[in-house]
């Protein structure tokens, strides 16, 4: 597998807990040639202990494990203040598992199966999301500017008309600016939609978006990630 | 499974219910009878007597004992039918037509019945009443009660013999209820064992009056056509599942296949891996969409809050409308303000997307999507100006994998109206088709609340 498709993010240290071994080896085989540093460990007991042992940028999380389920290992976390961001992964995909497993202390839910592509980005964004906590009112990518408070977007100095979802799409491609955000990221946070429409609806949404910020403009600043989804930033 | 052997219990139960309650009811209702009628007598009796009684006190008052024994005689004399006694101490007759106080009896006594020999007319049973005066005196008046006596005794009698005919009926008629009332019972019985033994097409059969056995019936009867129905329907299901997940695993087997017997080359190999994930994500996507409505038609899907239907409606037009206008389509939207509805947002999105994408991929402009109040109910409704669905087919498309002839070809599950077709089970919604001449409108109409 080639080192995934540029990313901007820093090396990670990521720890999945994830009995099925061949599903295990392939992820942390795929992380670490993104560049991240990953530990494995195969039942929920010993992921609780060496996920409160040692400190980890983000952990990958299985429901169905050995010894400890999912769901109560990250409840343990949290409850002893660990507050590591948690992806949970799980072949249970119903709206209402996803609820029980964000209430248990997990940040995102991602169902199985998935591309690597989703995992990794929602991996991302979901660590960046941990440490910024400041609020924000400016956005910024090269000369794309979004005024948070005034609502307005400018390019160049020159003003953007957009749509009410078509600023929310561009304010969370730049809120993480650099990161790879999938079709499904974008569905969900800005329609709140968690089901997977099987059309290109969001690919019609980005390219309107595009005619509006990039086509006139020397430098586009929207580029798509062939076989995971949409990233803004500044170089190709 | 039941015990057979408690069979039967419920007749005998009846029986003798009805029965005991039929004889209870008939004893109370004579012994009321005989005692209403005895005490009606007695009091009569009694009445006359105290009232005599008094006047003779009054001359006992005013004359002295002299002049009640006078009035006494003159009494009996005059033709009074009764009998009277004065004694002193209980023993000394002093007036009247009797000779001796009656054993037993006390001073003063209300309703005593005693005998007395008479020469023509034999043995008489008397009821008198007595009192004590003043000097150790005693008085007694009495009435002849024979024919009362006689008269209680035959009415007894008939009240007896109509009490052993009166439980007799009452075992004859708690029979025959029971026996009709369980016959209905036996016969269910007996035809649902035999449906239960292998004759599904069989069905319990109805009487003529509608009563609340044919209701049972009836229910019965439905219950029966639905599983029917049921059993139907998985067996189609089962087929659909084989023939539409087999066919793009086979592809893929085939493809995998193909690419393993030709030489190694990686950009095509690439190419092939790349085309069969397409094929399992394919397949992926029908399972999970089949899961879906698996899901939701036994009831384990969906939980009821207020959904902001205004809000949903909208945002899906806005979702597709791009879309929409890449095809070259218009999606025009109507929406109300402030609908609102119990229901489960995720699934009732899905279900709007489902037709919205149904409307880009198969219909034609303007497509339109309204959502409004109408009749006391939420009415939301999507059309278009294509081909529409044939009044044949309109029932057809609702069920799985149904795809028409004229949309084979294009991409998609085939789910998707089985799918809203579930989702608004689910609501207790109503879907309607209908032609638009041309086109077609799917209309949603959930009832408030």
């Amino acid at each position: 597998m080639t080192r995934a498709h540029g990313y901007a993010g820093r090396h990670m240290k990521v720890l999945i807990i994830e009995d099925d071994q061949v599903a295990s080896d392939y992820l942390a085989k795929a992380l670490r040639e993104s560049g991240h540093v990953v530990d494995q460990v195969a039942d929920g007991v010993g992921g609780l202990s060496r996920a409160t042992g040692e400190p980890y940028d983000a952990l990958v999380v299985d429901r169905m494990l050995p010894r400890l389920d999912g769901l109560t290992v990250i409840e343990a976390l949290r409850k002893t203040g660990n507050e590591t961001p948690v992806l949970i992964v799980s072949a249970l995909g119903e709206v209402d598992e996803r609820v029980r497993g964000l209430r248990a202390g997990g940040d995102d839910y991602l169902v199985k199966p998935y591309a690597f592509s989703e995992l990794l980005a929602r991996l991302e964004v979901m660590v960046k999301r941990g440490n910024g906590t400041a609020p924000v009112t400016h956005l910024r990518v090269a000369d794309l500017e979004l005024d948070l408070l005034a609502h307005r977007a400018t390019r160049a100095g020159k003003t953007i008309d957009l749509q009410p979802r078509e600023w929310m799409l561009l304010e969370y491609l730049m809120r993480h600016a650099g990161r790879v955000i999938t079709r499904t990221m974008l569905l969900e946070s800005v329609w709140d939609y968690h089901f997977d429409p099987q059309t290109n609806v969001i690919d019609v949404h980005i390219s309107r978006l595009r005619r509006k910020i990039d086509r006139e403009f020397d430098k586009p600043l929207i580029h798509t990630v062939r076989g995971a989804g949409y990233v803004i930033r500044e170089q190709a | 499974m039941s015990k057979p052997d408690q069979v039967g219990t419920v007749r005998r139960r009846l029986n003798l219910a009805t029965g005991g309650l039929l004889a209870g009811t008939a004893a109370l209702v004579l012994a009321l009878v005989y005692g209403l009628t005895t005490t009606w007598f007695h009091d009569r009796v009694d009445d006359g007597l105290d009232a005599e009684l008094e006047e003779l006190l009054a001359h006992h008052r005013t004359d002295g004992a002299s002049g009640l024994a006078a009035e006494i005689d003159r009494r009996t004399k005059d033709g009074s039918e009764r009998y009277y006694l004065l004694v002193e101490s209980f023993s000394e007759a002093v007036a009247g037509n009797l000779t001796v106080w009656p054993e037993g009896m006390d001073r003063s006594a209300n309703g005593w019945t005693f005998s007395v020999e008479r020469t023509i007319r034999g043995e008489r049973r008397v009821r008198c009443s007595a009192r004590t005066l003043p000097g150790d005196r005693q008085l007694l008046v009495g009435e002849d009660v024979t024919d009362h006596v006689e008269f209680e005794k035959a009415l007894a009698t008939a009240l007896l013999v109509a009490f052993g005919v009166a439980v007799l009926l009452a075992i004859a008629g708690g029979l025959a209820m029971s026996r009709s009332l369980l016959r209905r019972v036996e016969d269910m019985n007996r035809t649902i064992g035999r449906i239960l033994g292998g004759r599904s097409s069989e069905r319990v059969e109805l009487g003529p009056r509608g009563d609340e056995f044919d209701a049972l019936a009836g229910r019965f009867n439905a219950l029966l056509d639905e599983n029917a129905r049921l059993v139907k329907r998985v067996r189609g299901v089962t087929d659909d599942i084989a023939h539409d997940l087999r066919t793009p695993l086979a592809r893929v087997r085939g493809r995998l296949e193909a690419a393993l017997v030709g030489p190694r080359h990686a950009e095509r190999d690439a190419e092939t891996l790349r085309e069969v994930i397409v094929e399992v994500d394919g397949i992926l996507e029908t399972f999970q969409a089949l899961l879906d409505i698996a899901r939701l038609e036994s009831g384990q899907a969906g939980e009821l809050a207020a959904v902001d239907v205004s809000e949903l409606v909208q945002s899906a037009a806005e979702l597709y409308e791009p879309l929409a206008e890449e095809a070259g389509l218009s999606l025009i939207t109507e929406v109300q303000e402030g609908l609102m509805l119990q229901a489960d947002r995720h699934l009732l999105a899905q279900a709007l997307t489902n037709l919205l994408d149904n409307a880009i991929k198969y219909g034609q402009s303007p497509i339109e999507m309204t959502a409004r109040h109408r009749d006391s109910a939420i009415e939301i409704v999507v059309t278009d100006r294509g081909p529409g669905i044939p009044e044949e087919d309109r029932a057809r498309v609702l069920e799985r994998f149904v795809r028409l002839d004229s949309s084979r070809q294009k991409s998609g599950t085939g789910l998707g109206l089985s799918f809203v077709a579930a989702v608004a089970d689910l609501h207790d919604a109503r879907l309607d088709l209908d032609d638009r001449a041309p086109g077609l409108s799917v209309k949603l109409r959930f009832a408030h609340g």
